[in-house]
């Protein structure tokens, strides 16, 4: 062991980081310790008299000869077995509420009770040693699922449990409709969701490409303007009167800063957490950072978000923060349809109503109307949640009431005012000067935001380089798309042969990292499958060969039954699994197979063995049932362990035995296969936490 | 038509189309693995045998005599001339039996225009040529109670039946055990009796009567303690009122779909009283999976079936395995798809256990019965070898 260290020390640093408490321990007499005398599961064997050595959380060996360190602790195993800890690859912790969410934002591990202790303590008895949690929805896209190792008899929170890089995404396809057209239009649309992932990553690249663009013409402009004036703001000023489509060109908010990326509170919080400095109303941080540092008068840019009240500060107004202003916009759609169709040219207003403190500037004009939003105050927040009771400074039980604004507000409603008007003289200017300038159309007002101005302005030379519109940021379209480059895993339950093969051909256009689950009719398209290199998670449920009753289901289904596979016995008879009873439940499950895991191994498709969300304690029981039912009993083995491990994506941590993997594992008593064979100990990175 | 050519046939119009029936059933169902020429006598060879009626017999041999055990034993001398066939790596069992199936009988079982049928048959609803008979014996299933449905206070009479493929062989019973029924399905506002209490009242009047003879033969035979019975008993109250007819009657009956009992079983410990469940399977909570083992500890016989083929056949053998797991003794686990169903359905004479004189049924197993990954190699029905698994030729085999 100390040669070991000796060789990589780096471990035992890693280890004293990770674990100081237990790699402690292991620098004093007692470093590893070894199970010797067992029957132990390697490399898809069974080992006679075999030892199993760890440290820490990792292995250090494994085998029936290996070379043992000083001062190690033995644990004699004689007589019993010790396999690799199982992994249920698609469970429900009894108790728990199904997802039942259709967002993959949606993390599945909020929904775990920890507290809840019988049945991670059923899993336990069982012999498994890490759940995936199923984030699956009734029918199309889910939550987020992800796997949990057992917890121990202490755990502080959920996210220490959890299998780093196991995370998925859930799709459910033909499983909740009832008739074939309908389920057909469950995989189109699954389909179209892609798409539109497709699309939203593409808008945000197209985006990119445009702001990087856009910087490198606006970093030529400021330098073709530089020689005119010294401040941006000034020439920014000067230029307003030139640039004439400016109020229309950017009717619609624009973009935050295009180096930063889009955080979900701007679009969801809308101002609420914006900030606003120097009442430029959220203007581009770049910007605001030149205005600072040219601003000659010395004058400090003060943050009213922060609620300082301005005292002797200036309020600083950009030029053009009006135009510039991104602070509503899409929110404000609605709003803007109570305006009225027409709007005389000539007529702007500002709608501010102090008294109120209604945060709310709007200038209308030309058909376009622009929103201008400061931070609510504390106050008004209070008065918009209706909870405000009684004020413990003032004593008003009336959120508006004047003292009680006088203490709160850091905002002066003065100043509000006298930059309202101010605003509103600089817009009357920009636009008469606009009208002056610009070419009116005959037959009425022009419409807000129209496209040949814009054009004409970006044609223009000279002008400054318009900012492109970014596309909205979606969280969930956000998350899920992390799929289409294969960073996010996708399940997707599947059980029907038609469903499986339209999935395997949607997923040809759309390579995922994919994983299929369910796939009762896997026999039928066992080679198929095979082709597109896509593994499989089982429940591996019985069945039952009645064929007059599947026959039948297939006429109420209008479908003919498949023909039998070439080489084929009466075994292959279409049948059905148990769960299959009830109404519906074959139309959606489909025919199965008991030697459904067999075909699927002999086509050569890396098969899972799970428990399908139904009880993960007999989920050994499962595989070795699979195993009467033609797999072999390694092949059920690695269905639990190896594969189960590799579909996670964790399967260099996890999953069978060798050095550097996890010491995660279980001591049977007997011979793990048998019924009458109990679970003695669970050992879980490398620590007990089940023992009999 | 069916059900009479089991008599001894006296015209040769019922021997002509005896024959003709008897071809088609073999060209249709087994033909591709049509038993072989069966030998009249041969032994089979074991590495172990679990006979279900004494220990284990380890390198164990079975002597078979036209579709009887003559002898089995571990050093026992095959005669001269007698095939053997050797099973050395594998386990053999007693064929399983599943006490309440609906093998051959597609139609409805349900017969429930008067409150007390004693003559009504379950076997007159069995197609004997039908598939599903040989389909149980993939399972390793020998042999089946076909019960009528409880729709009445006496529903009829159940019968036993050997599966595989010989459907001139394959009625063991016609006069198997007769339905009662403690439950809401007996009685309804249409037809007496109207309630609960009503139909408590039929149960003693018609036992009390039947005790006097005055009553159909089975019912006769049900109160004088010589037929058995089959009570569906799902509440508390139903479980308690069935003992007490048990008592009162000393009647012989196996109670089912009795769940309800882990409430009771105080009540039940050592009342001799047998317990049919439905096999659990891996969907079946802790509840369910722990209750045979609760029986067993207070004495209780705990029987398995199955419904097949409503159920997968092989739930039977996985069920008990599944309550082996939950504290089943294994003893107890092997009696209760064996020779429990047998004695349940008044047959323990002739099948449901290994004994000399018993009817040659026997499964081949690949390894222990309880083993979750024991496929069923062969299954033998009165001497015949029925099903036979075709060998998987890239299986690669873990050595135990």
């Amino acid at each position: 062991m100390t040669a070991r260290f000796a060789a990589c020390p780096t471990l035992v640093l890693a280890l004293a980081l990770v674990l100081p408490s237990i790699a402690f321990a292991q620098l004093g007499t007692r470093e590893s310790t070894v199970l010797e005398g067992a029957t132990v599961w390697v490399d898809g064997a069974m080992v006679e008299n075999a030892k199993l050595l760890f440290s820490g959380r990792r292995i250090q060996g494994v085998g029936a000869k290996i070379k043992l360190p000083d001062g190690v602790d033995v644990i004699d195993l004689k007589g019993k077995f010790v396999l690799p800890s199982f992994i249920d690859s698609s469970a429900l912790i009894a108790g728990m509420q199904p997802a039942r969410s259709r967002n993959p934002e949606h993390l599945v591990i909020d929904n775990v009770n920890l507290y809840h202790r019988d049945p991670f303590q059923d899993a336990i008895e069982g012999g498994v040693g890490y759940l995936y949690l199923s984030g699956a929805a009734n029918s199309g896209v889910g939550a987020r699922g992800l796997a949990l190792k057992m917890p121990g008899m202490k755990v502080d929170k959920v996210a220490d449990l959890v299998l780093k890089g196991s995370e998925s995404m859930h799709v459910r396809l033909g499983t909740n409709s009832r008739g074939p057209i309908a389920r057909l239009a469950e995989i189109k649309s699954f389909e179209s969701y892609l798409k539109n992932l497709k699309t939203y990553r593409e808008g945000w690249e197209k985006y990119r490409e445009k702001l990087k663009k856009y910087e490198e013409e606006l970093a030529e402009w400021a330098k073709k303007n530089k020689p005119k004036s010294k401040k941006s703001g000034g020439a920014k000023k000067s230029s307003g009167a030139k640039s004439k489509s400016k109020p229309k060109a950017s009717p619609r908010p624009k973009s935050p800063s295009p180096v930063k990326k889009p955080k979900r509170s701007r679009s969801a919080l809308g101002l609420a957490g914006l900030s606003w400095p120097g009442f430029g109303l959220g203007h581009d941080d770049d910007d605001d950072h030149e205005d600072h540092e040219d601003h000659d008068d010395g004058v400090e840019v003060c943050d009213l978000d922060g609620c300082t009240i301005p005292g002797q500060h200036e309020i600083h107004l950009h030029d053009d923060w009006v135009f510039e202003s991104e602070l509503d916009g899409q929110d404000h759609d609605h709003e803007r349809d109570h305006l009225p169709e027409q709007v005389d040219p000539g007529f702007a207003a500002i709608f501010i109503d102090p008294p109120r403190l209604k945060p709310e500037l709007s200038i209308i004009g030309d058909g376009t109307e622009t929103h201008l939003r400061r931070p609510l105050l504390a106050s008004e927040r209070l008065a918009n949640q209706k909870r405000f009771s009684t004020c413990p400074h003032c004593g008003a039980s009336d959120p508006l009431a004047p003292q009680h604004i006088a203490h709160t507000n850091p905002w002066p409603v003065d100043e509000f005012d006298r930059v309202a008007a101010e605003l509103e003289q600089r817009y009357f200017e920009s636009y008469r000067l606009d009208m002056a300038l610009a070419d009116p159309k005959p037959g009425g007002p022009k419409k807000r935001g129209s496209k040949s101005s814009s054009k004409s302005s970006k044609s223009k030379k000279g002008a400054k380089p318009k900012k492109p519109k970014e596309p909205g940021f979606k969280p969930a379209l956000e998350v899920a798309s992390k799929a289409l480059d294969g960073k996010l895993k996708v399940r997707i339950e599947v059980h029907r042969a038609e469903d499986i093969l339209a999935v395997l051909d949607v997923l040809d256009r759309y390579p995922l990292d994919a994983v299929l689950e369910g796939v009762t009719e896997g026999h039928y398209v066992a080679e198929a499958i095979a082709k597109a290199e896509l593994p499989v998670v089982l429940d591996a449920a019985l069945a039952t060969p009645i064929q007059e009753q599947s026959l039948g289901a297939n006429r109420r289904l209008g479908r003919l039954p498949f023909p039998a596979l070439p080489g084929s016995s009466r075994t292959l008879s279409p049948s059905r699994t148990q769960s299959d009873r009830g109404p519906g439940g074959l139309a959606r499950r489909g025919i199965a197979h008991r030697e459904n895991a067999a075909r699927l191994v002999r086509a050569g498709v890396t098969v899972v063995i799970s428990s399908l969300g139904a009880g993960s304690e007999s989920l050994l029981a499962r595989a070795a049932s699979a195993a009467s039912r033609g797999l072999s009993r390694a092949e059920a083995l690695d269905a639990i362990t190896r594969n189960a491990a590799l579909v996670l994506g964790v399967g260099d941590q996890i999953g069978e035995f060798s050095p550097g993997r996890l010491a995660s594992f279980t001591v049977f008593d007997g011979d793990p296969f048998l019924a009458t064979s109990r679970v003695e100990k669970v050992y879980i990175d490398g620590k007990e936490i089940y023992g009999k | 038509m069916i059900s009479t050519s089991l008599l001894p046939p006296l015209r040769v119009t019922r021997i002509v189309v005896g024959c003709v029936l008897a071809t088609l059933a073999c060209a249709v169902s087994l033909s591709a693995q049509s038993p072989s020429q069966k030998p009249q006598q041969f032994a089979v060879r074991a590495k172990r045998i679990v006979t279900g009626a004494g220990p284990d017999i380890i390198d164990g041999v079975i002597l078979i005599e036209k579709g009887k055990i003559k002898a089995l034993g571990q050093k026992l001398e095959v005669p001269k001339g007698w095939k053997v066939i050797d099973h050395r790596d594998r386990v053999l069992i007693p064929g399983m039996i599943d006490m309440a199936s609906r093998a051959g009988a597609p139609k409805d079982l349900r017969e429930s225009a008067v409150a007390v049928d004693s003559r009504t048959c379950a076997l007159d609803a069995v197609a004997l040529d039908h598939r599903d008979f040989a389909m149980l014996c993939e399972a390793g299933i020998t042999a089946v109670g076909v019960l009528p449905e409880r729709r009445n206070a006496y529903s009829g009479q159940g019968c036993v039946l050997k599966t595989g493929s010989a459907y001139q062989k394959r009625v063991v019973e016609v006069h198997g055990p007769v339905m009662m029924t403690l439950d809401a399905s007996a009685y309804s506002r249409l037809r007496m009796p109207a309630s609960y209490i009503g139909l408590i009242k039929l149960h003693r009047l018609i036992l009390e009567t039947a005790k006097g003879g005055r009553a159909g033969p089975s019912l006769v035979g049900l109160a004088r303690g010589k037929r058995k019975g089959v009570l569906y008993a799902r509440t508390e109250q139903a479980l308690k009122d069935s003992l007490k007819l048990k008592r009162r009657f000393d009647l012989d009956i196996t109670l089912m779909a009795a769940n309800a009992i882990r409430r009771v079983v105080d009540e039940f410990a050592n009342s001799g009283m047998r317990v049919a469940l439905l096999t659990p399977t891996f969907r079946s909570g802790k509840r369910r999976l722990t209750l045979p083992a609760l029986l067993e500890k207070k004495g209780i016989q705990v029987v398995f079936y199955a419904d097949t083929p409503n159920l997968a056949p092989a739930g039977l053998r996985l069920g008990a395995a599944l309550a082996a797991q939950n504290g089943l003794g294994r003893r107890a686990a092997l009696a209760s798809i064996t020779s429990g169903p047998a004695e349940a359905l008044g047959v323990a004479a002739r099948i449901g256990s290994l004994a000399v004189g018993k009817d040659a049924d026997f499964v081949v197993l690949s390894a222990d019965p309880f083993d979750f990954s024991a496929a069923v190699i062969e299954t033998w029905v009165d001497g015949r070898r029925e099903y036979r698994k075709k060998p998987n030729a890239k299986k690669k085999e873990l050595a135990p």
